[in-house]
């Protein structure tokens, strides 16, 4: 029995992670440009695959799409972190934009400082641009912040706590009464 | 009868997998998009609901049951010679007659 829970813990150690790593990826698609450059290094999005950033930094931000005769037309559009089922998604900063325009690009500053729970994950910053209603650009790129996710706070507390937990669903496998 | 704790086993199932969900995410094995954030507390749910009924740890196992007792002898025939109900019990035998000469003793 004592071999039992050895696997068991040792599957759920190994083959989740296995299980379930994601192939890090960006892409663009469409005809529009998207490129950011921070601390003199510049990320695109079509040639990038896993953008590591500092933690506390400001990017120079630059977007282009096609709009050859400059006629004002609607247009919407954003930059959105998905979050797991049920929840829905999350626009980050002001990358948000709406209404009747007729520019093909725009360009800007953002700075930024995250806070030190979020080092170590991977995140997918989606975007997409719609004209008239249609969509006629989307892009995706992947995102890590710069650091060693051992000095997480946030880890640190979950892996104290999936012991606890692993401890604690131990005696559910135990019958009622029976000696730990 | 249930011996296990099925119902500790569901909310330690959920705990465990938001647990694990952290661990994965902040890792950076998982996206914060990925399916497997919801999926496994829901799995892990299930799974411990029915560790929790089945509780195979620590059941003591029934001990071998008693040989029964040795069968019921064999029936017999009922004799013929036995008395039936009202009937009468045959005549006792005669004692045997006193002697005349009386109790002898040899020294």
């Amino acid at each position: 029995m004592r071999l039992i829970r050895i696997l068991v813990a040792l599957a759920i150690i190994t083959l989740v992670p296995i299980l379930t790593a994601d192939a890090a990826h960006a892409e663009l698609s469409g005809p529009c440009t998207a490129t950011g450059r921070i601390e003199g290094k510049i990320y695109d999005a079509k040639n990038s695959k896993l953008v590591v950033i500092p933690r506390v930094g400001e990017v120079h931000w630059r977007g282009t799409v096609k709009n050859p005769d400059g006629a004002k037309r609607d247009i919407e559009g954003k930059v959105y972190l998905r979050l797991p089922r049920p929840f829905g998604q999350i626009v980050i900063g002001d990358g948000s934009w709406d209404g009747p325009s007729n520019s093909a690009a725009n360009n800007g500053v953002y700075t930024y400082d995250l806070p030190s729970v979020l080092v170590g994950p991977k995140f997918t910053v989606f975007g997409h641009h719609a004209e008239k209603g249609v969509v006629v650009c989307t892009g995706s790129v992947d995102v890590q912040l710069a650091g060693s996710k051992w000095k997480n706070p946030a880890f640190i507390a979950s892996l104290l706590f999936t012991v606890l937990a692993l401890i604690n669903v131990s005696v559910v496998l135990r019958v009622k009464g029976s000696r730990l | 009868m249930t011996r296990g704790r099925p119902i500790r086993g569901f909310f330690g199932g959920l705990l465990l997998g938001i647990c694990i969900d952290l661990d994965l995410f902040f890792a950076g094995i998982v996206k914060l998009q990925s399916p497997v954030l919801t999926i496994l507390p829901l799995v892990l749910c299930i799974v411990f609901l029915g560790l929790g009924i089945w509780a195979p740890i620590g059941r003591r196992h029934m001990p071998a049951l008693a040989p029964l007792p040795s069968p019921l002898p064999r029936p017999v025939t009922w004799p013929e010679y036995t008395p039936v109900e009202d009937s009468t019990d045959p005549a006792p035998p005669e004692p045997p007659p006193p002697d005349p000469e009386g109790p002898t003793s040899s020294i």
